[in-house]
């Protein structure tokens, strides 16, 4: 069952290898194919994921749903078909590293292997994942396999708030479409999505980067990401955070990429997975909004609404579904439990920001890194002592540090408004917001510094 | 000169805590001992028992802890726990709070439960399961 569960997943994450292979297929070094790959795997999910929510509301209780999958994966790879063009043996295998690279990518390989081995381990003695696991996303991924017609009750006004039925279903719609298709409630689908995402967001943050800067750089970033106990420790835990991240990510990358090459498609996926982070956690939603705040104001900036107007497209089917299940099927949130007087007097509290002040505080200074020392404060001295000016990637770092920022203050708007004892909500979860945005940080920060292949030329004018 | 010297000194640095990290986080993960697997398999184990009798599939069940009855010692962490891990177990039940449904499944110790019986013991058939859980059904709507 284990091994089957895992191949399980191979057709949305063929479906989604080909969607980027169709944006790129001119890309084809291993780190490329390794880059598409990735990307893939989290956009094939996403897509899935979106794709089994409009089957269970026209087919609720059918188990053919694989033939769906099937159907779209033939119809990518006709078109794939029909543009392809051969590449040469060549350039496919063409990776020319020097030994700074090789010995960067041997420390980054040691750290990802030893992190990827021991978020294992902990999911062996965990199956059914974390607290937040069983009482959110497993548990409506149970209410959608087992209730087949019924599904929506995993959404049910019913259910306890502490069950966070307002939450959007990415996560449970993949585990109950896989366990639909294996006939079969097995833990082994939902701890390889969690790996499946952790290793992606890897893959991604490397590929990007060393197509946008260099091999080294993209190294690093892995050693950044897998080398902090922040990141990959979430993957084990199979709750929603580290797909989120993924698909914040992704949605920077791409605005890299449209940024880089200007087609308006990369910019359509900028939106698609904006829209996908949206259809992860509510949390997503903040980015998808904080996303296309900043760049409607980037367009006002250039007087040109083309750049939002792809976004909003790509953005368009995510964010119908999104509206559907937030406006028929799931019940509201319980932020906006106490109506707005409640809300009015938590945001003039003046205690409850001096908490939430402290503790954001207290995590940039001390929390995430290495003796005692934030992850945030190290990349901020980082971005400072390592900064290059680089005229073609000048605005993607701006407006992917204005929509990362904007998100920071997003979340300090969300504890302000929560419902719940506020020093138990901040000391819970504070963490885990900040690893929403992490390898997005990680990337735009090694997208704005010198790459080690500078830092260690030895051209003594760099 | 200095600040090259200076960056390639923190590129190293971040490289040896990376590698530090990932191994101390492989080496403290392969030795810890959590049983949680075996813990909520077997409360799915014990819960799916239990709600054998229930006559539907589908639909709402009552459910009551010590949290829930006046007086009654209990961790909140624990009845927090027991009662998402009771969601879990018997999906696409919903669980709710109290004994106004027909089914509901009693997580009591043994004291508390001689109360509750002694206030409640006209109005429902009890099934005892053992380890404080019961299932309740109530007679007199």
């Amino acid at each position: 069952m284990s091994v089957l569960s895992l191949l399980i997943f191979s057709l949305p994450i063929m479906t989604g290898i080909l969607i980027a292979h169709l944006l790129w297929m001119d890309k084809n070094n291993p780190i490329e194919l390794l880059f598409k790959l990735s990307l893939g795997t989290g956009l094939g999910l996403g897509v899935s994921s979106l794709l089994y929510y409009i089957y269970l509301l026209i087919f609720p209780g059918s188990p053919y749903f694989i033939f769906v999958e099937l159907a779209l994966f033939s119809m990518i790879l006709a078109v794939v078909y029909f543009k392809y063009e051969p590449v040469t043996y060549v350039s496919a295998l063409r990776l020319n590293m020097n030994f700074l690279q090789i010995v960067i990518l041997l420390v980054a390989g040691v750290i990802v292997a030893s992190s990827f081995l021991g978020m294992v381990a902990y999911s062996r003695q965990r199956a059914h994942g974390d607290w937040d696991a069983w009482m959110i996303f497993n548990r409506s991924a149970r209410f959608i396999y087992r209730g087949q017609e019924t599904w929506q009750d995993a959404f049910s006004k019913d259910m306890n708030v502490m069950f966070h039925a307002d939450y959007p279903p990415l996560l449970a719609l993949n585990i109950a479409s896989r366990w639909d298709i294996l006939n079969k409630e097995t833990t082994y689908v939902p701890m390889y999505l969690g790996f499946l995402f952790s290793l992606a967001s890897l893959g991604l943050s490397f590929g990007a980067l060393a197509n946008l800067k260099s091999t080294g750089q993209g190294a690093l970033s892995l050693i950044l990401l897998g080398g902090v106990g922040l990141f990959l420790g979430e993957g084990g835990r199979q709750t929603a955070d580290v797909p989120l991240a993924f698909y914040v990510l992704a949605s920077i990358t791409f605005l890299f990429f449209y940024y880089h090459e200007k087609r308006a498609l990369l910019m359509a996926f900028a939106g698609v997975t904006a829209g996908l982070a949206a259809w992860t956690k509510n949390e997503g939603i903040f980015f998808m909004f904080a996303s296309a705040g900043v760049l409607f104001f980037a367009s006002l900036w250039s007087r040109s609404l083309r750049d939002l107007l792809f976004f909003g497209a790509g953005l368009f089917i995510p964010l119908i579904l999104l509206f559907h299940f937030k406006s028929q099927v799931a019940p509201s949130s319980e932020f906006l439990s106490g109506g707005m007087d409640a809300i009015r007097h938590s945001v003039m509290d003046i205690t409850r920001h001096q908490l939430i002040f402290g503790a954001f505080k207290g995590f940039f200074l001390h929390g995430g890194g290495w003796y005692h020392i934030g992850i945030y404060l190290i990349l901020g001295a980082y971005l400072l002592l390592f900064y290059a000016r680089s005229r073609d990637k000048s605005r993607a770092i701006l407006i992917g540090f204005a929509i990362l920022a904007i998100q920071v203050m997003g979340y300090y708007g969300f504890y302000l408004i929560s419902p719940y004892n506020l020093e138990w909500h901040v000391a819970y979860s504070l963490n885990r917001l900040f690893v929403h945005i992490y390898p997005a940080t990680v990337f735009v920060v090694m997208a704005a510094t010198q790459a080690p292949e500078t830092v260690f030329s030895s051209n003594q004018d760099l | 000169m200095w600040k090259k010297y200076l960056q390639r000194i923190i590129i190293a640095v971040i490289a040896i805590l990376g590698v530090k990290t990932g191994l101390e986080s492989f080496i403290s993960n392969i030795n810890s001992h959590g049983n949680d697997t075996v813990v909520v398999a077997t409360w799915n184990e014990r819960l799916l028992n239990l709600i054998d009798p229930i006559p539907f599939e589908r639909g709402v069940v009552g459910y009551i802890s010590n949290k829930d009855i006046p007086g009654a010692s209990y961790d909140a962490d624990d009845a927090s726990g027991e009662y998402i891990l009771t969601q879990y177990a018997i999906a696409p039940l919903i669980l709710i709070r109290g004994t106004k449904q027909e089914w509901n499944i009693l997580n009591l110790d043994p004291e508390t439960y001689r109360n509750w019986l002694q206030a409640n013991s006209s109005d429902f058939e009890i099934v005892n399961f053992g380890g404080g859980m019961y299932l309740a059904r109530k007679v007199n709507k």
